[in-house]
């Protein structure tokens, strides 16, 4: 378990960050390193160059721009947990945080990385989905932004362009009478999610304004369940209308088999996890929880 | 670890050339992402090694291939490809029949039926990426593929794909084409 | 007693047997300064590390080194071919086997060991791996072990071919490895006959590895000058490593110097001998440099020592007032590649025969076939007593089974049919011979302490409601303490064990033993027995093990052995020393040794307060003031060959909660008595039995290597194999009785077994009791959410509300 030689950098500004990406064709960049290293170490990644970001500033931190708040891709999942901003005004991203591996893996872990990397096992993708988060990416020719929702193309796939890096996400605050959940079942601290599922809904009175719905883990990205959130926007929803959600979640999945379980049993937790979100997003809305 | 892997890929040309052009081996070869013919070592014996990279993963496989049997009559090729990784702790055997068909709407299809065994190290920690990943390289193949005959015709397009043909990602990489529009002809085409 | 406050204060000054002292090993473990083999460097020391094959099954066309070689710090790359003229290509296992040090000619198994390079440190070694290139021509692999004996089944030992007197029995086919069986076939057959119940069911005990924090290693330094050998081993048996190594190389034994440092769990793992250790003390004798390796947490889980895998079919036949008549076992063994089981060499079946657990069996029978398979070899007693949980498992489980049949509650069927107090020592029908036991007393303090009528109301009202609740009870009886060297040996070596006691001029004492601690507090407990024998403190009593220049020979630490063997060692040894120092005591005090009464840490005149003299004014006197013609000197050692095993028991209760959803199962309560007769500290008992119920829980909900069609290792790294963390572990309420060993000098029987083994059968009782209303007899483990979702499903039970 020792990985191949390369040849390590510790820029401390974005700009030295995107300057060592064009010179080194074949560098990575390390966040957190929980994915990437294990790979470097089964020798499955060769990361020749390796970029170690952790000590640029200006990736770093959460702060409160009224409507929406911005986040450093370089935030760990600790710092995402403890922070009061989020808690008050973007609850769901502490909740999910707190499910994502284990204390130090949370320490090490940033939101970036775990975006970035394009697993659809990782949690932010749904979380990011869910809110309709917007990344920042910026690269040597520029800055520009692309909404979550079109970020993740494929297993290992995003959009992120070649020398680009994700540099910070944009979540807009909770509404006013809404309610959120991430419900994810593992099967021990530190796993991926057998399955998972974000939601964020409003109310308007009794009914559901508007909902968004998106499973971790089913799929080769986060998968948005478009069909349920349709169904459910606009009614008031009840356990019949919840039931009728989740099987339309269940039916635009398409999970690979592993020892977490098969195609069938992964669908199916996919959709209790979904019924699950609802009904507490649905609780949390209506002030009960 | 073993991967059935059913495709079908429709191609804008006509049968003759798709069936010409599977048989060139090397030329076949060169549609998958990252692969290459090293050498022809007979009649029916190749050697050829192929690089696939996948997000952060890079896996290098070198080995044989083996026509059985090239089928006129039903325009089908079947071989068995099989190789070591460069590392020598996977190894992986491809058994793959290829023919060509006129499709029920018309066009030409190409027809893929592979059974893919890895062993080693990539089935037991590759393997929760297996399936996904197989068939994200399978459908850049059949894109070349497509591609590639079509070049082989006449006119703009053929000339348009041709230009595509030369710039063909020399591996497997996200980046090199648009995955979610190619994602969603698939989906189309599988009614998935 | 003169005046007994006075002693019951010397008493606890001691810090003797019963005390829960603190724990001398864990200053030094907390403190990070702990010394482990990879701890240990020495100068010019060189690195090993392993090819491995990626087929389980394959024969090894070619092996080229050249591109290896030529890297820069690289000194050798070894294959079976170089061991050849040395003829340590081959080693013998301790089943009466042989395993490939170095893969000759095929690989048999996945990640089998087929080169070895040595370069100047770990990260050219591992560069080096990948440059030697290996061409397999692949074979089908033997994955299914009901598939062994086929007459098409691939042959996988092809050194066998041909040779069918095998270690233990003749064997079959190419793939069989022995048939072994015990108890009267025809009297089981008749009682199943005349039966008016009889039940039977097919359980898989999985396949599952004890991972040790700390992987396996050695260290080898063969020193040319001296032609001796010295090697830093992760071994749970120093001496018979070193026995073993005398015999392969030859060197002569007095030259082979083993020492195990500390150790960082064994659990069964670190019996074997493995070809890692083998391939570094031959490049160290080639190249005449230290050479380590340590292997990694894939390569402990894929190949070192793996546990269980059986096949077991079990069957009781009853009356209908469900008196137990007769069980039957049939058990189809996965050996893997080759026969490297850790047993007593003539046990293949280890301790199986204990299989009739806690009950009066009349008739029994049971038979294992070992078979080999291309998977990884092994068959470690991970945390028990070879094969003791397999047998209590399909004892156990059995006995569920048949009160499912005939209505009847668990606990009263187990009530009925216990061994009955005056019935020890009590032989059973596959001979074991239980020494004592109150199995009543045991079940029935669990149950009042549970509140067990109430918790079956409550299922009862769950059950009404759709809701899933599992009451588990397992009343298991563990053989351990192995053995008793007229039928126990490893190798030829009796399986006794051994202490040598010096008791220093001015009273304090070493004490050096043949076992090794890998957790067990050795360093604690051992003194807290000499403290009470001879009366001197346990903090003046320095313990070592583990050096087999220094420690007498000892058959080590596994099988819960050290109370059993090397604690009786260490009381008789220390008996002989009081024995001399009575007499000692005798000539000081000018009176016979008659005269004199033992007071806690000297001895007394009889009847004459004040003439006395204390263990630390005979020590002074052994080595200046003698009587006539004694030898100088205050020192024992015993080798102690247990008389018989020791039977501790227990009875265990685990309530379950299952969410029918999603399948997760979660521990209510689990609740554990046990019985290991003396306590000697009752705070180490409690650590043992905490970590053995957390083992037992991992096996028995997560822990699992299986395999793909093509020989695939599954779930070989800690992403997928379940160690649990203080988040999934439950809270565990222990409880005891003492019932003391007859036979055992100090009446203690051993226990940092009994947990894991009680407990696996108790959480698998539990979960088939969540279902056992809607006819569920069995379900095998793990019980991962996704295996009780499946019953679940299959059952409807999963449907939305």
């Amino acid at each position: 378990m020792i990985p191949e030689q390369f040849e390590y950098f510790a820029p401390s500004t974005i700009d030295e960050v995107l300057k060592l990406m064009v010179e080194n064709d074949e560098a990575k960049i390390l966040a957190g390193g929980h994915s990437l290293l294990p790979m470097m170490k089964l020798r499955f990644a060769e990361a020749t160059h390796l970029i170690d970001i952790n000590g640029v500033e200006a990736l770093k931190g959460i702060s409160d721009k009224g409507d929406h708040i911005l986040i450093g891709a370089m935030t760990t999942e600790s710092e995402l947990i403890v922070s009061e901003l989020l808690q008050q005004k973007c609850p769901l991203i502490p909740e999910a945080a707190k499910l994502i591996a284990d204390p130090q893996v949370r320490n090490r872990g940033t939101i970036g990385g775990d975006i970035a990397h394009g697993d659809p096992g990782n949690d932010h993708p749904s979380i990011m989905m869910a809110l309709d988060a917007i990344f920042v990416l910026q690269s040597p020719d520029g800055e520009r932004t692309v909404p979550a929702n079109s970020f993740f193309l494929g297993t290992y796939w995003t959009e992120l362009g070649e020398n680009e890096i994700l540099k910070e996400i944009q979540v807009p605050v909770a509404k006013p009478n809404s309610g959120y959940a991430y419900t994810k079942l593992k099967r021990k601290t530190g796993d991926f999610a057998t399955a998972a599922t974000a939601v964020i809904l409003t109310l308007d009175g009794d009914t559901c304004s508007s909902i968004s719905i998106v499973m971790t883990n089913v799929g080769p990205t986060a998968l948005k369940a478009e069909e349920a959130e349709n169904l459910l926007a606009g009614k008031v929803i009840d356990e019949s209308l919840i039931e009728e959600a989740a099987e339309k979640a269940m039916s635009i999945c398409d999970p690979a088999e592993d020892l977490r379980g098969d195609v069938e049993y992964k669908t199916h937790m996919a959709g209790e996890m979904t019924r699950r979100a609802i009904r507490i997003a649905l609780q949390r809305a209506k002030g009960e929880i | 670890m073993k991967v059935d892997l059913d495709k079908v890929f429709e191609i804008d040309g006509s049968e003759k050339n798709t069936w010409t052009f599977l048989q060139d081996i090397p030329g076949v070869a060169s549609c998958m992402p990252g692969a290459e013919i090293t050498e022809q070592v007979d009649a029916n014996n190749y050697k050829g090694k192929v690089r696939a990279k996948v997000g952060p993963a890079t896996m290098s496989f070198e080995g044989d291939i083996e026509i059985q049997e090239i089928n006129e009559e039903n325009k089908s090729l079947h071989f068995i490809g099989k190789g070591q990784d460069t590392k020598g702790t996977s190894a992986a055997e491809m058994d793959l029949t290829a023919s060509v068909r006129k499709g029920e709407s018309g066009a030409t299809e190409l027809v893929g039926v592979a059974t893919v065994t890895v062993t080693g190290k990539v089935a037991n920690f590759g393997g929760r990426m297996m399936t996904q990943v197989a068939d994200q390289i399978l459908n850049q193949f059949g894109k070349n593929f497509a591609n590639n005959v079509v070049a082989m015709g006449e006119g703009e397009s053929a000339e348009e794909a041709a230009k595509v043909v030369a710039e063909q990602p020399k591996e497997l990489n996200g980046l090199a084409f648009a995955w979610s529009i190619f994602v969603g002809y698939l989906k189309s085409l599988f009614g998935k | 007693m003169s005046t007994s406050a006075e002693s019951i204060e010397r008493e606890e000054k001691l810090q003797g047997v019963g005390c829960s002292r603190k724990r001398k090993e864990d200053p030094r473990f907390i403190q990070g300064k702990g010394n482990y083999v990879d701890d240990i460097k020495m100068p010019g020391m060189l690195c090993a590390e392993i090819v491995r094959s990626p087929y389980a099954h394959a024969r090894i066309i070619s092996i080229d080194k050249t591109e290896a070689l030529a890297l820069p710090g690289v000194h050798a790359v070894l294959t079976a071919d170089d061991l050849k003229p040395l003829d340590l290509h081959w080693m013998p296992t301790l089943a009466g086997d042989v395993q490939a040090v170095l893969a000759d000619e095929k690989v048999v198994f996945q990640m089998q060991e087929v080169a070895v390079v040595i370069a100047n440190d770990r990260y050219i070694a591992a560069d080096a791996v990948q440059l030697v290139k290996v061409e397999y021509e692949p074979l089908p692999a033997l994955v299914d072990p009901h598939k062994s004996m086929d007459s098409d089944a691939p042959v996988i030992r092809e050194d066998l071919i041909g040779k069918m007197d095998g270690a233990h029995s003749k064997r079959l086919h190419d793939n069989h490895i022995f048939t072994w069986d015990v108890g009267d076939k025809e009297s089981t057959d008749q009682a199943f006959e005349d039966a008016e119940v009889t039940v039977k069911e097919n359980m898989f005990y999985h396949r599952v590895h004890p991972c040790p924090l700390e992987t396996c290693g050695c260290l080898a330094s063969f020193d040319k000058i001296e032609g001796k050998l010295t090697a830093y081993v992760t071994s749970q048996a120093p001496h018979v490593v070193r026995t073993v190594v005398s015999m392969l190389s030859g060197i002569p034994e007095s030259k082979v110097r083993i020492i195990s440092p500390d150790i960082g769990g064994g659990f069964g793992n670190k019996v074997p001998i493995y070809p890692g250790y083998v391939t570094a003390m031959v490049a160290s004798i080639v190249l005449g440099r230290p050479v380590k390796w340590v292997e990694s947490r894939i390569e402990n889980l894929t190949t070192t020592g793996f546990a269980r895998d059986w096949h077991m079919e079990g069957e009781l036949a009853a009356d209908n007032e469900g008196r137990i008549k007769a069980l039957r076992v049939n058990v189809l063994a996965d050996h893997g590649a080759f026969d490297a089981c850790a047993d007593p060499s003539k046990f293949p079946a280890g301790m199986f025969h204990i299989c009739t657990g806690s009950y009066d069996i009349p008739n029994a029978y049971a038979r294992v076939d070992g078979v080999y398979t291309n998977k990884a070899p092994g068959g470690v007693a991970y945390r028990c007593s070879f094969r003791v949980t397999e047998a209590v498992y399909v004892v156990e489980r059995m006995v569920d089974v048949l009160a499912q049949k005939l209505g009847m509650d668990k606990a009263e069927i187990r009530l009925k049919n216990f061994v009955k107090p005056e019935q020890f020592p009590y032989p059973t029908a596959l001979g074991a011979n239980l020494d004592s036991g109150d199995y009543h007393t045991a079940l029935n303090k669990v149950l009042d302490a549970v509140d067990y009528k109430e918790l079956r109301k409550e299922q009862e009202e769950k059950r009404a409601n759709g809701e899933l609740m599992g009451i588990g009870i397992v009343t298991f009886t563990e053989i351990v303490g192995a053995g008793p060297s007229k039928s126990c040996d490893i190798l030829g070596v009796g399986m006794f064990d051994s202490a040598e006691i010096r008791v220093h001029p001015t009273g304090s004492a070493l004490a050096r033993m043949g076992t090794i601690t890998q957790g067990q507090a050795h360093q604690t407990t051992y003194a807290q027995i000499i403290a009470t024998e001879l009366g001197i403190p346990s903090e003046e009593i320095q313990i070592e093990e583990g050096d087999t220049d220094t420690a007498p020979y000892g058959l080590g630490t596994y099988g819960s052995r050290t109370t059993p063997v090397g604690a009786a060692a260490t009381a008789v040894a220390a008996r002989k020393i009081k024995a001399k120092a009575a007499k000692i005591a005798a000539h000081l005090l000018e009176v016979s040794d008659d005269d004199l009464e033992w007071d806690v840490d000297r001895f007394k005149v009889k009847g004459v307060p004040g003439q006395e003299k204390t263990m630390k004014d005979i020590a002074w006197a052994a080595y200046n003031n003698l009587p006539e013609g004694m030898e100088p000197g205050l020192e024992a050692v015993d080798y102690y060959d247990p008389p018989e095993y020791t039977y501790p028991f227990g009875a265990y209760l685990c309530v379950v909660d299952i969410d029918k959803y999603t399948g997760v199962t979660k521990v209510r309560r689990f609740y554990a008595l046990d019985d290991c007769g003396t306590r000697i500290n009752p705070m180490v008992i409690e650590g043992q039995i905490h970590g053995g119920l957390t083992e037992g829980y991992a096996v028995a909900m997560g822990q699992e290597l299986s395999f793909d069609p093509e020989g695939n290792i599954e779930g070989n790294s800690l992403m997928d194999y379940f160690l649990p963390t203080a988040v999934e572990t439950p809270h565990w309420e222990t409880d005891y009785t003492v019932t003391p060993s007859p036979h055992h000098p100090l009446g203690a029987k051993g226990v940092a077994e009994s947990p894991h083994v009680g407990s696996i059968p108790t959480f698998t009782a539990a979960v088939v009791d969540a279902f056992a209303h809607l006819d569920v007899t069995h379900m095998n483990m793990p019980h991962s959410a996704y295996r009780v979702w499946q019953k679940c499903h299959e059952l409807g039970l999963d449907k939305a509300k």
